[in-house]
């Protein structure tokens, strides 16, 4: 490598010039750098570095000033700069007579690094700009238009016959108690004006593999057995002779073989249910019927391949198998049903045409109770509050109401969760005189215990503000059953499918970034996201749409998706050097790296999020950005002075996101830190490379301290796991300081967040005290 | 010497959930109520388990005690199995409360003195230690005591099985059973003393730890490969909570048993016609799940009509005995009319069945006393699982 | 109030006793019912007047008797003292203790010595009553509950036929419990352990005149009676009943 040509600028405004700024220049000019200036304001007078730039040709720039946090947009230019923080980090955080040696250490530190640095640069890629979405429920179908329309070609895969998926089978909506039908037929209407969507029904996506902007998908297309050409006439259901429960309704009556799934199916074509149809009998009676030939009993499953640059997951949910609920009586009992199951007994193209009456005997529903939190918000059964239910048997105790004005309607509850505007829909609700009683069903039975409890069910409840156990006799009784996510997804990545939170839900960052699953350029949308309404559902799908499409366009720039998001660095791999320990493609927290048999990575550069987790894990250092470097820390780290007398020195890696803003803020308020640490800023601790910690030993320095977010279950970073694989390398760490007969104290892990700061003294000059009384490191001086 | 203060008396309670598995769960109780809605006594007590919790936060765990709420529990499994937060309230919420009224001194008078009588003489009847064997010279074949020599199946009969003339005709058909299939099995005789589920969930925990120790002591005489209990609640603890003191060997319920070796019984069977129902008692069933080994083994007898009771397994009702509730009869009167065991015989006669088959011991001197009180004797029998078994293969 | 409670052992009968050659088998003992009432009546009585319970539990001599554990017993149930008193030479005259306990009690000051009204051992109930002539002080039975009233105490007392009364008694006195008024309360197992481990008992020895006017000729358990089961139909079990009495004699 050449001698590259770096000028070093000190700043000497904000009280920088507390320092020995001649000794600074005399330092920096002991250097091979083309120049050293100083400028009492060089913020403002940012042009000289440009203009030195252009002049000398300088390949890097050292602004030695503020913190790297701040005036960013003043000290960018067209070569690579190091920031070194004399202002936060030295002069507004140390005594006056402290403060010279941390600032030449930082200045050397400075130097040697920006003599490294490489300029990063994009390369465009040539991508696919297609949006795959999977599932056709209300979230997809609003993905899908959403995207059409913002100028995005959209593949949109349902595996029903149908769009509109569980909204499609609702009978009304709250809390505006309108059809979703209405709803739905905008949609489908944007969808059939769209040129850009290309729906797929009967249709499952087998696997997707591939990296953002270069997705493979695999689609198998399931035969319906009905061409395009089906007019929806309705001849072949009358010549059918075979019936299937109706899935659509949930099991609540059936359909012929042959059947439309519901009054306004869209496509609205009708469908051949291949488990009940006996074409393989030789039955043909639907084909006979068919006056325009648009049955083909014949057709077969097709499986197709496509591109697609991101995919929005969107699959939705299932209602909780009611049946694992043991004491509340589904299945035993047929006048139990589930919320789902009211919707379709409610619904006007339902099974009784709207009519809500017991399916044993098709009676009037005088009592009816609805069972809240059947199975939801219990480990038994769903862990998690399915957000919806409450406001669900609001709404259907109301259909009742509507049907029989006299009925009495009691609703079991543990909570009424109707947040924010909702409230005013629990209102309303309440004003037509249910009768609330809070408690969580213990059990449904038939056993009666006097007459009036005859021939009906009971149920038996504590109501828990009365203080008093009560059975109460009704005719039918609702399960508001919650939701369980559709979470099969086939991703073919090294690493397998889509990550999942504990509760079967694609994971995801819950605050910061909703959307992100821990696959780049793969969105998770709606009720496989979390349990949530129709209103967000909506919501949802328009922020992943957003999501994918800036995805799309910062991968064809070759730019990192967040939290690097322009970041065009990415690691590079020194293949020649590598032992195949897997370490890298196993620890890889979005799987962007695949394996060849022999175990050697493979990157995939869209999927990385330039996070150096890899670089962290690597044993043999092959891994290297353009800008971050094991060797680059390693000079870094060799610039450091470690006297030789009592004064201790100790190393500091602050993961850049929590710790280092952290301990900016600690230079801001003025709070003075024990000047022997000198800290380095990471991008995560899991890139923090153990081979540091093992040279800056070896060097006599003495202790070590990794500061990163919060790990475990709520786990802050922002790259997953950086702080629990850095605790996890400690144990490597232990074996190298055993090597060297060096006390394990002398490396700690901490975690830090950005409101901390004002905890850094104390974790700071604690630290070193400790190292104090383990006593300098024996290596000193070697 | 009682507990000064309510506080004291709290932090007494709380020093021994804080021992019992997911104890300190209780702070996450929802006050859903699920546990007051399935508890057999949930109509009568003030203070449902969900009430006790409150209690407990609130700090008024005199009015709780003084309820005698901590008493009307057959550990009978129902809430805690419910429970949407799992907090141990079988284990921890109610048999820490009922420990406070042992340390006050003044449990139901029943209870206290079987509990004094299984600390002296290792079984809740006052009958003594030596006795305990005395079933063995009421079969015609030889059984010999582990002290003696190694066996493949150690038998524990229990104290109900060892002392309590009906129950006794249970273990003794065991043995018999045992016998006629060649298994080479042993018994702790006169070394064996209560097991203690119920000391355990009286909350008399120091005499149950006393009773784990001198147990697995007894054990150690000579070395077999398993155990079988007719006991469900010895089932329960052997299995369940022994481990906890060092006792790691495999626990079979007699039904389980009597399922392993369900083809070489099934040659032996001869016809039996009756119509058989089965009660799931809670230690089998809700609390370790087992629920086909007894339906298995009933429904291979030859001539046997099996019919099933509305609440079966997970639901099934409890017969009012477990946990102390055999020795809280007089007490649970007080609150109620009718008890649980008649509930479910009356439940069980509504079958149509000759036959209640068990699989607790406890279940026998319940049902059969509630067989009384309903009038019903005569119109349908109690007889264990084995009890059925033995009679198939005479 | 001053109490005193005196704890003594009995052969715990449900651990059967056997007789061989003449000789009892050693045998356990068990804390006499009888005295557990009258320690948990002064327990009740501390509780409700203040004051303070000495437990003091007799054994004889080289006997088997096990009274630490009684003792630590009434300590867990609330008594401030227990002393285990040890009586040289075995008597089989409770007038021979009786003079030895009045001796010892004298300078003791108690208010109300509580005693069991009886022994299932000896089976006389007349420790008290001899108290009461070797002390002077006054003494009733068949307590089953006591009341403080100045200076005096208030106590039931069963009487035959089912009757009940009521008499006052000047204090200091000798009481016979026959019953406390709750049942005895319960002490759990662990907390009886705890006790047993902290507790002092307190030893003393009382000298007891040799006597040599009664003594053991032997001991023996009286012939088993046959038992018949009469089984059959009411009539023919009269029948039957009929021929047995006939056969001993008594028709």
């Amino acid at each position: 490598m050449s001698e590259r040509k770096v000028g070093v600028y000190i700043c000497t405004g904000c009280g920088i010039d507390l320092l020995d700024i001649e000794k600074l220049v005399e330092i920096a000019t002991d250097y091979p750098v083309s120049l050293c200036r100083t400028d009492s304001f060089l913020c403002e007078n940012a042009n000289i570095v440009k203009e030195d730039i252009k002049k000398e040709n300088l390949d890097a720039a050292v602004i030695a000033a503020c913190s790297p946090r701040v005036k960013t947009g003043e000290f960018s230019f067209d070569v690579p700069v190091e920031r070194v923080n004399l202002r936060e980090q030295v002069v507004w955080s140390h005594p006056a007579g402290e403060m010279q040696s941390l600032a030449e250490d930082y200045l050397k530190m400075g130097i040697s690094k920006a003599q490294k640095l490489e300029r990063e640069e994009g390369e465009v890629n040539k991508i696919d700009r297609t949006i795959l979405i999977v599932g056709g429920g209300i979230t997809g179908i609003t993905a899908a238009v959403e995207a059409a329309e913002a100028g995005y070609e959209v593949i949109l895969v349902e595996k029903e016959p149908y769009l509109g998926g569980r909204v499609a089978r609702m009978n009304k909506y709250f809390p505006k108690q309108c059809p979703p039908a209405c709803g739905l037929e905008i949609n489908y209407r944007r969808i059939k004006n769209s040129d850009r969507i290309k729906v797929y029904t009967s249709a499952e996506v087998e696997k997707v593999s591939g990296a953002p902007g270069d997705f493979d998908v695999t689609v198998r297309l399931n035969p319906t057995f009905v061409l395009d050409r089906c007019t929806a006439c309705g001849d072949c259901v009358d010549a059918c002779p075979h019936e299937r429960p109706d899935g659509f309704n949930y099991g609540l009556g059936k359909t012929k073989a042959i059947y439309l799934p519901g009054a306004s199916s869209f496509p609205f074509r009708y469908t051949v249910d291949a488990e009940y149809c006996k074409k393989d009998e030789g039955c043909a009676a639907c084909v006979e019927a068919c006056r325009y030939a648009a049955i083909d009993l014949g057709m077969g499953a097709k499986v197709v391949n496509m591109k697609a640059g991101s995919v929005i997951v969107a699959t939705g949910w299932k209602p909780y198998d009611a049946s694992k609920i043991k004491n509340l009586g589904f299945e035993r009992y047929p006048d139990v049903i589930t919320n789902v199951m009211m919707e379709r007994l409610a619904s006007p193209d339902g099974p009784t045409g709207g009519r809500i009456v017991r399916p044993s005997d098709g009676k009037e529903v005088r009592k009816i109770a609805f069972v809240q939190c059947a199975g939801s918000r219990d480990e038994n059964h769903l862990p998690y509050c399915s957000a919806v239910c409450c406001l669900a048997s609001l709404k259907q105790a109301s259909y009742v109401k509507e049907q029989y004005p006299d009925a009495e309607i009691y609703i079991f509850y543990i909570d009424v969760r109707t947040p924010a505007k909702y409230e005013e829909f629990y209102r309303k609700a309440l004003s037509q005189g249910f009768n609330l009683i809070r408690g969580k069903v213990a059990e449904i039975t038939d056993i009666a215990k006097s007459t009036e409890e005859e021939e009906k069910l009971i149920v038996r409840v504590e109501d828990t503000l009365l203080g008093k156990v009560r059975r109460i006799p009704v005719d039918m009784v609702v399960l508001a059953v919650g939701m369980v996510p559709n979470n099969e997804f086939n991703l073919d990545y090294r690493q397998g499918g889509i990550p999942q939170d504990k509760f079967g839900f694609f994971s995801s960052n819950f605050i910061c970034f909703p959307y992100e699953t821990q696959r780049t350029g793969i969105y998770s949308a709606g009720c496989v996201r979390q349990p949530m309404d129709v209103a967000s559902s909506v919501e949802d799908a328009s922020g992943a749409v957003l999501k994918s499409i800036q995805c799309l366009n910062l991968t064809e720039q070759g730019m990192a998706v967040h939290p690097r998001s322009g970041d065009f660095s990415y690691p590079d791999f020194f293949l020649q050097r590598c032992t195949q320990c897997k370490r890298c493609t196993e620890e890889c927290p979005f799987s962007a790296l695949e394996e060849d048999e022999k175990g050697t990575p493979i990157l995939n550069p869209t999927r990385c999020r330039r996070c150096g987790t890899c670089f962290g894990a690597c044993p043999e250092r092959i891994i290297s950005f353009k800008n971050y470097t094991i060797d680059m820390i390693s000079s870094m780290i060799r610039e450091i002075s470690v006297p030789e007398e009592e004064e201790m020195r100790v190393l500091a890696f602050f993961c850049e996101n929590d710790a280092y803003p952290a301990l900016d803020m600690a230079g801001l308020n003025h709070l003075e830190y024990s000047s022997s640490v000198r800290i380095i800023p990471v991008r995560c601790l899991g890139s923090v490379n153990v081979v540091w910690i093992a040279d800056a030993l070896s060097r006599g320095i003495d202790g070590i301290l990794l500061a990163g977010c919060k790990s475990g279950e709520d786990y802050q970073c922002h790259f997953i796991k950086g702080s629990e694989l850095a605790n996890r390398r400690m144990e490597n760490v232990r074996e190298t300081l055993d090597r060297l007969m060096l006390e394990p104290e002398r490396v700690k892990l901490i975690e830090l967040e950005i409101s901390d700061y004002k905890k850094i003294p104390e974790i700071l000059n604690d630290f070193v005290e400790e190292l104090e009384k383990i006593g300098p490191n024996p290596y000193k001086g070697f | 010497m009682e507990l000064e203060s309510e506080s004291e008396m709290l932090e007494t309670y709380m020093e021994r959930l804080s021992e019992i598995q997911d104890g300190e769960k209780y702070k996450q109780c929802l006050q859903c109520g699920t546990c007051g809605g399935s508890c057999p006594y949930g109509i009568v007590t003030k203070f449902t388990p969900r009430k006790m919790i409150l209690a407990v936060r609130a700090n008024i765990i005199d009015e709780l005690l003084e309820s005698g709420a901590q008493w009307l529990c057959t550990s009978c499994y129902s809430c805690s199995f419910r429970c949407p937060s799992q907090i141990p309230l079988t284990d921890g919420i109610i048999p820490a409360a009922r420990e406070l009224s042992l340390l006050e001194g003044n449990p139901p008078e029943e209870l206290a003195r079987a509990l004094m009588n299984t600390a002296r003489y290792g079984n809740p009847f006052k009958e003594s230690p030596k006795k305990r064997d005395r079933w063995v010279k009421e079969v015609d074949f030889e059984i010999k005591t582990l002290a003696d020599g190694p066996a493949d199946v150690l038998f524990i009969p229990e104290c109900f099985g060892a002392y309590h003339r009906r129950c006794k005709e249970v273990t003794k058909a065991m043995a018999e059973i045992f016998n006629r299939l060649g298994t080479d099995f042993a018994i702790l005789g006169r070394d064996e003393k209560c097991i203690g589920d119920s000391n355990r969930l009286s909350g008399e925990f120091g005499l149950f730890e006393e009773l784990v120790e001198k147990n697995i002591k007894a054990m150690e005489k000579n070395p077999f490969s398993r155990i079988v209990t007719i006991d469900a609640h010895a089932f329960h603890s052997l299995r369940s909570e022994y481990p906890r003191f060092g006792f790691s060997k495999p626990v079979l319920h007699h039904s389980e048993f009597l399922a392993e070796n369900l083809e070489t019984l099934k040659e032996m069977f001869s016809e039996l016609e009756y119509i058989v129902t089965y009660h799931d008692s809670c230690y089998v069933g809700r609390r370790n799940g087992i629920y086909d080994a007894p339906r298995d083994v009933i429904r291979a007898i030859p001539g046997v009509e099996f019919v099933e009771m509305k609440r079966i397994k997970e639901n099934a009702l409890c017969c009012g005995g477990g946990g102390g509730g055999v020795w809280l009869d007089s007490f649970i009167k007080e609150f109620m009319k009718e008890r649980p065991a008649e509930e479910r015989v009356r439940e069980a006669a509504n079958t149509g069945a000759d036959i209640l088959v068990t699989s607790c011991i406890l279940d026998i001197p319940m049902f059969e006393d509630a067989l009384k009180m309903t009038g019903l004797e005569g119109q349908i029998v109690v007889k264990d699982i084995c009890e059925l078994v033995l009679e198939a293969i005479r | 109030m001053k109490i005193c409670a005196i704890l003594r052992t009995v052969p715990d009968l449900v651990e059967e006793i056997e007789v061989i050659d003449d000789e009892i088998e050693p045998f356990a003992y068990i804390a006499n019912e009888r005295d557990e009432h009258a320690v948990e009546e002064a327990v009740i009585l501390k509780e409700r007047y203040g004051g303070s319970v000495d437990v003091i539990g007799i054994v004889d001599e080289d006997s088997e008797e096990e009274i630490e554990e009684p003792l630590a017993m009434a300590l867990a149930k609330g008594a401030d003292r227990a002393i285990k008193l040890t009586m040289s030479n075995k008597s089989y005259r409770r007038i021979e203790q009786a003079k030895a306990l009045a001796e010892y009690f004298k300078d003791k000051d108690y208010d109300l010595i509580l005693t069991g009204i009886q022994g299932i051992d000896a089976f006389t109930g007349m420790l008290g009553p001899m108290l009461s002539v070797y002390m002077e002080l006054p003494f009733t039975g068949y307590v089953t509950s006591v009341e403080a009233e100045d200076g005096t105490v208030k106590v039931q007392k069963e009487l035959g036929g089912g009757l009940l009364g009521e008499f006052r008694v000047k204090l200091p006195a000798i009481l016979g419990i026959v019953s406390a008024e709750k049942p005895l309360r319960f002490v759990p197992l662990a907390k009886l352990r705890q006790v047993m481990k902290k507790a002092e008992i307190e030893e003393d020895e009382l000298e007891i005149p040799e006597f040599e006017g009664v003594q053991v000729v032997k001991y023996y358990e009286p012939e088993k009676p046959e038992i018949v089961l009469l089984e059959g139909e009411p009539e023919e079990v009269a029948d039957k009943l009929i021929e047995a009495f006939k056969e001993i004699g008594v028709l």
